[in-house]
């Protein structure tokens, strides 16, 4: 129809190419404003055939943002799994029961009828977990930030585990967080709710904004940045404005509603920054220990109440060590996972 | 080129201990070859989860060329009974959305084609062929549903709204007539119009 393929294939040039292509250049070609160079690049880089499968991810992830309408998926899939049963049926009567050896194709049958059983014994909690989520993580001092399948943005901060419906979502878009993740949500054409899940009973649902959840064992707090979020906790739901922080310590009965000064500083720890509003030094101390999954020991308890405030940069326990010492003008000692605060030298 | 999308850690269970860099530890296991592990215990497990993860994006994809939602839906239908059928899960398939998406676009294609150059035989090209396709055919795809989409916007307003009615929505033309308050032959008048400027438009297009 369109010419076959040019023998043309330069290894050392495919291999270039398939290091630079971008997904923004994939969506702009599909929205139709890539330049005739982006397109030849495009073209270039798809020569090599394992770039196929990225492209079409990028297709799928560009239609789930542009739909033109929403199709009735519930006939279609009955229809579908009838046909698969039909088919099944039907190769049941087709396996040729020959003379020479009947009990062979038996056989196949049963063994088939035998797996899928184990199938479904298997299928326990832990199973389906694995099955029907994936998770992403990151270590301590890492962070990562990635696309979900309707485009939203998710930045994990260190220490983190997020979990997302491998086979996409469905009426809901629901994922489950451990750890600290900050939220650019998108907005569906059908109002499709996200909910960020946690273990205990606060879960965050909106439609389209940008907010902060943390849910550690210390604490459940969400920062809400842009639009309009709803908690659901102990069977209660409160709405935040932007700018709102809602905490639940680990030991409180009942979640506290302040003011961020400045909400898009709560994920400054994106770029390995931290920033601190007057805090003191024990909520310091319990960041610290949950990026860098350090010990922090403060030797003088009298110094718990010294207040730091500012915007660090730090991607190593060494850089926040040196820090500390400088902010507090005491000596910081870095051994191991032990992180020693001393009393200030008089 | 994929380093801008985090991979997901498969080795990680739902019940695991911290302080894991992510894909240390274990084998780690890709969705393609997760699903392929799921068509070998199970196939009709796997062929749902297929479905459910690709139907309704798939279905826009096809409706670009087809521009009728009632012949996107089939074409898609077609294509999952055709994976069943043909068993194209036991071919260890690389990419499945690679796969899906070229067999809608060539089904949608050779269903355009035949609709508007009835004399042209249709093509039997509903499985994908065996070698690997060319990048340029790959891209020509998507500019013809771009341009298609731009010549449904170049029509004019009467003609457009004849048309979308019609195709996109399914209603007949007297169902069209009532809603644009027009007699049922102004609008075959209408739609007939628009096929022909489309047909003249992708002649180039859809030339073998």
């Amino acid at each position: 129809m369109w010419g076959r393929r040019p023998p043309f294939c330069h290894s050392f040039k495919r291999n270039k190419m398939s290091q630079s292509i971008h997904k923004k250049i994939l969506f702009d070609f599909f929205d139709g404003k890539a330049t005739a160079i982006q397109r030849k690049h495009v073209e270039e880089w798809l020569r090599d055939s394992a770039n196929e499968a990225f492209f079409f991810q990028c297709l799928d992830e560009w239609e789930s943002l542009h739909p033109q309408y929403i199709p009735n998926a519930s006939p279609a899939l009955e229809r579908f799994v009838a046909l698969t049963k039909n088919a099944e049926n039907q190769l049941v009567e087709q396996i040729p029961e020959t003379e020479f050896e009947p009990t062979r194709s038996r056989r196949t049958w049963v063994w088939g009828i035998a797996a899928s059983v184990v199938l479904l014994l298997s299928s326990g909690f832990l199973f389906q977990k694995n099955l029907f989520y994936e998770s992403y993580r990151t270590g301590y001092a890492q962070t990562k930030s990635l696309y979900l399948a309707d485009s939203t943005q998710v930045s994990l901060n260190a220490n983190s585990t997020l979990w997302v419906p491998r086979w996409g979502f469905d009426d809901k878009r629901e994922v489950l967080l451990e750890g600290e993740g900050e939220f650019k949500v998108t907005h569906t054409i059908d109002n499709k709710r996200f909910v960020v899940k946690t273990d205990r009973e606060f879960n965050v649902e909106v439609l389209g904004t940008e907010f902060v959840v943390f849910a550690r064992p210390r604490g459940n707090k969400v920062v809400l940045n842009k639009g309009k979020v709803e908690v659901h906790y102990q069977q209660k739901q409160l709405t935040l404005r932007p700018g709102d922080v809602l905490s639940l310590p680990a030991n409180a009965v009942r979640p506290q509603l302040t003011k961020a000064a400045q909400p898009e500083r709560q994920a400054t720890w994106k770029n390995h920054q931290f920033y601190f509003d007057d805090a003191p030094l024990a909520e310091v101390r319990h960041t610290i220990e949950e990026h860098f999954g350090l010990r922090v020991t403060i030797a003088d308890s009298g110094m718990n109440d010294r207040r730091l405030s500012g915007y660090f940069k730090a991607s190593s326990a060494q850089e926040i060590a040196d820090i500390l010492s400088a902010l507090l003008g005491t000596p910081v000692a870095l051994s191991g996972d032990q992180l020693t605060i001393s009393k200030p030298i008089q | 080129m994929a380093q801008h999308i985090s991979q997901p850690d498969e080795t990680s269970g739902f019940l695991h201990d911290d302080g894991n860099l992510p894909g240390t530890g274990g084998k780690v296991i890709g969705g393609e070859e997760l699903l392929n592990r799921i068509f070998a215990q199970n196939p009709r497990q796997g062929a749902e989860l297929l479905f459910r993860k690709y139907y309704a994006n798939l279905c826009n994809h096809a409706i670009r060329f087809v521009f009728s939602r009632d012949i996107a839906e089939e074409v898609v239908a077609e294509v999952f009974a055709n994976f069943w059928q043909s068993r194209a899960y036991e071919k260890d398939i690389a990419s499945y959305p690679a796969y899906l998406y070229q067999a809608v676009r060539y089904r949608a294609y050779n269903y355009l084609k035949h609709e508007l150059n009835r004399t042209a035989p249709l093509d039997a090209l509903y499985v994908r062929p065996d070698q690997s396709p060319n990048p340029e055919e790959i891209l020509r795809y998507n500019e013809l549903s771009r341009k298609i989409d731009g010549f449904i916007r170049e029509l004019p307003p009467q003609c457009r709204r004849a048309f979308l009615l019609s195709r996109v929505e399914g209603l007949k033309y007297s169902e069209v007539a009532l809603e644009m308050s027009i007699t049922a032959s102004a609008v075959e008048r209408l739609i007939s119009r628009a096929l022909a400027k489309l047909r003249q438009d992708l002649k180039d297009d859809l030339k073998n």
